[in-house]
């Protein structure tokens, strides 16, 4: 053991003796006042009730528990195995990208036009005040606002899942960069039409929750890691594997866990609500930011190769436009908790994703990680909690003897 | 009821000295944590700040029936005595017991800083190129396991090894596809490795120039000072969709990025000489010369990996700065020195001029 201040410790050693010194001086300063009352004898028989021993208990009490405090405070240190806990939450992350989110409605930072074509890591992240905001698709400025929003969550594990009719989903990294990515890996050509808010739902919590969820609930092999290349046993990764099994299983432990779902609205049926109810039930969060204007705009539609071919046309040959639907997402948000879960993102200007990490501030930060370094480790613990308990026994300790008739005898 | 101020004033003293203690802790921790948050580790501890609530009773209440007592018969007289400002703060040592026992239990609450040390670590990119065609179904690797899950076998086994360096996949088979950017998340690849099943891409066709292509374009976009492709393809190229392998290959040399290739399949005939899909080892042995990588078989994933390490010694590595959060100041203390001021000061005063007698 080691301390990071001796002298302190040293002093500990010393402030008993000091607190003893000052009690024997108290007590013979007592005595010359004891015989200005009177005679000693008698003035010891009038107070019989008084416990000299109880005195000199409760001394020596104050004493030990000051030289532990003073050890406590010269920071004890053991070296040897001291245990990090990363903490952060799982996130995931529900980016909507039916053809409705291509709609160009709303203003994208454009630094040296960099942006569109795919996430250049090197390139400038968007910037408050840059001033340099063109006209762009929802999908672009989600994903924009996603690389601001993933900074302001550096500690979090993330799962992006890109939606349309059907879903696609990567596994929690923690590495904010990799999920940016992820989500500039797949467009709206890569899913089938539509806007099902529900399969966002119950793929964010099958990855969330894979120890409840199974093929029944349409879970199959989301969330739980595959079976290509396994270890068999003999191996020499095997144990290994098995090894690296039981550490996921221990940091399960309440660790908070939400999704977050980018959209323009959708398809909200009653089925949504089932979903965001069945997710509320296994301990997940809910919350809804809503992307685009309240004008509007014209979807386009594609072709196999993702380049737009004009506008959608509905069943009668009209253009289909599209605006955002907030009373819907509002009303989803309801379910999901309340007005704290809705959160919209400003059609123009920079990003404001603040009130977004607020939310996800309530949701409580789990152990993530657990590493074990050698490293020295405070343990003043070990002598402050005893001169605390010291301290309070000692104020419960009174000072009278218990004697039949205290004064009676005088 | 003239009584009720001697019950009040020590808590009201409690009060006077402990609203400005704790605005010196917080005030001294504010400055002493330098923007940090302050993150309590023993989050319940200060809830034995309530045991402070049971000194305060026992030294302010209890004592009236517990202390020592002295047999004094003209009551009467002492009655008419006035208090003296020192009697009425008599229970100023009780006062300064308490505000100490809470500074203790708030110290045992285990405040402490954390700050983000940044460590550099030597790193290589490495782009996992996989095969995942439809003759990767062929079992002919030992223990009977098709081609694909002996491949898959070999890379999280050197993913597993991986310390450091920052890896990304591509598979191809009609055509390439990214399936995982480069990333120091081993164990996000681990799972997305895992997942792999053939027909994730068409599998009808193996063009082993385009998958290389597809990973020299993600090299391509980093600033690593050293480069690394491994290939893993039973070798049939039959498909040419933008490079033939050589072409690919050439492209890989000027980029000065090495090629390891690994041969995935049985030599000779395939499955007991039932004629399976044939391997082709040539077209991955030339890719590994001209780029000046090495070829290896599936089979000997242990010597792949051994190979790669002695060959890694020797690339130059790019420094890149990794995050931890380390533990940084430990704010219990002051709360402790507060303590043990106060602890003192009680003893001084309840031996002098607090003295109580008997």
């Amino acid at each position: 053991m080691t301390f990071v201040t001796p002298w302190l410790f040293w002093l500990g050693v010393a402030a008993p003796l000091a607190i003893v010194a000052i009690h024997v001086l108290d007590l013979r300063r007592q005595r010359v006042l004891m015989t200005r009352l009177g005679e000693l004898p008698a003035v010891r028989r009038m107070m019989a009730s008084r416990s000299p021993w109880r005195r000199h208990l409760k001394a020596g009490l104050v004493a030990a528990a000051l030289g532990l405090a003073l050890v406590a405070a010269a920071r004890p240190q053991v070296r040897g195995k001291s245990v990090l806990r990363r903490k952060g939450m799982d996130l995931v992350i529900a980016i909507d990208v039916s053809k409705s989110m291509l709609v160009g409605d709303v203003e994208v930072a454009q630094p040296h036009g960099g942006w569109s074509e795919g996430l250049d890591p090197q390139a400038p992240r968007p910037v408050p005040d840059d001033p340099e905001w063109v006209r762009g698709t929802r999908l672009e400025r989600t994903r924009q606002a996603l690389i601001a929003l993933l900074a302001e969550l550096p500690d979090d594990r993330i799962s992006i899942v890109m939606f349309a009719g059907a879903s696609i989903h990567f596994p929690l990294t923690d590495d904010g960069d990799l999920a940016a990515q992820f989500a500039h890996m797949i467009g709206s050509t890569d899913l089938t039409g539509g806007s099902d808010l529900g399969e966002a739902m119950r793929v964010g919590t099958c990855l969330l929750r894979p120890e409840v969820t199974d093929a029944r609930s349409g879970c199959y092999g989301i969330g739980v890691r595959g079976e290509g290349g396994r270890a068999m046993p003999g191996d020499a990764r095997y144990e290994r594997d098995q090894r690296r099994g039981a550490v996921k299983e221990e940091e399960k432990d309440e660790r908070g866990k939400a999704i977050l779902v980018f959209t323009d609205g959708g398809a909200s049926s009653s089925q949504v609500a089932g979903d965001v109810d069945v997710a509320q039930q296994l301990g997940i969060g809910i919350y809804f930011v809503g992307v685009g204007s309240d004008a509007g705009g014209v979807v386009p539609e594609l072709d196999w190769e993702g380049k737009v071919v004009g506008a959608k046309k509905d069943a009668r040959g009209n253009s289909v436009t599209s605006k955002l639907d907030r009373a819907g997402l509002e009303a989803l948000a309801q379910l999901a908790g309340g007005d704290g879960h809705y959160a919209e993102l400003s059609p123009t200007g920079p990003f404001d994703v603040t009130p977004v990490r607020d939310a996800l501030a309530q949701i409580k930060r789990g152990t993530l990680e657990r590493t074990e370094t050698e490293r020295p480790h405070d343990v003043y613990a070990w002598f402050l909690f005893p001169a605390f308990m010291l301290l309070v026994i000692e104020a419960c300790i009174g000072m009278r003897r218990r004697v039949p008739h205290p004064e009676g005898d005088a | 009821m003239r009584r009720w101020p001697t019950h009040v004033v020590p808590w009201l003293l409690v009060v006077a000295i402990g609203g400005p203690a704790t605005a010196w802790a917080v005030a001294h921790l504010d400055d002493l944590r330098h923007g940090a948050p302050i993150e309590w580790q023993r989050p319940y501890a200060p809830l034995l700040a309530l045991g402070a609530v049971l000194v305060g009773v026992a030294l302010f209440h209890l004592r009236r029936h517990k202390g020592a007592s002295l047999a004094f018969t003209r009551v009467g007289t002492l009655a008419q005595v006035r208090r003296g400002a020192i009697a009425w703060l008599a229970g100023l040592p009780g006062a300064l017991r308490v505000v100490a026992v809470v500074a203790f239990a708030v110290a045992l609450g285990r405040p402490e800083t954390f700050k983000i040390e940044t460590r550099e670590i030597d790193s290589v990119d490495i782009m996992i190129v996989l095969d995942m065609s439809k003759s990767m179904e062929e079992t002919d690797m030992s223990p009977r396991r098709d081609r694909m899950d002996a491949a898959l076998a070999v890379v999280r086994d050197f993913i597993a090894q991986r310390d450091g360096d920052r890896v990304g996949l591509a598979v191809f088979a009609q055509g390439a596809m990214l399936q995982c950017p480069l990333t120091g998340d081993m164990d996000v690849l681990d799972w997305i490795v895992a997942d792999l099943r053939i027909g994730d891409v068409p599998e009808l066709g193996t063009a082993i120039g385009d998958g290389l292509g597809m990973a020299l374009g993600q090299l391509e976009k980093s600033e690593a000072k050293s480069k690394v492709v491994i290939l893993l393809s039973d070798g049939d190229n039959n498909v040419v969709t933008a490079f033939t392998p050589e072409e690919a290959a050439r492209m890989a040399h000027d980029d000065h990025v090495k090629v390891f290739t690994v041969l995935v399949g049985a030599e000779g005939g395939g499955w007991g000489g039932l004629g399976g899909m044939s391997v082709n080892p040539e077209t991955l042995r030339n890719i590994a010369n001209v780029t000046g990588g090495e070829f290896f078989r599936a089979t000997d994933s242990r010597r792949l990996n051994a190979s790669f390490d002695e060959v890694r010694k020797t690339l130059e590595k790019t420094r890149r700065v990794v995050k931890h959060k380390v533990p940084d100041r430990q704010l219990f203390g002051p709360l402790v020195g507060l303590g043990v001021l106060l602890l003192i000061l009680e003893q001084v005063l309840a031996a002098t001029r607090f003295r109580r007698f008997p």
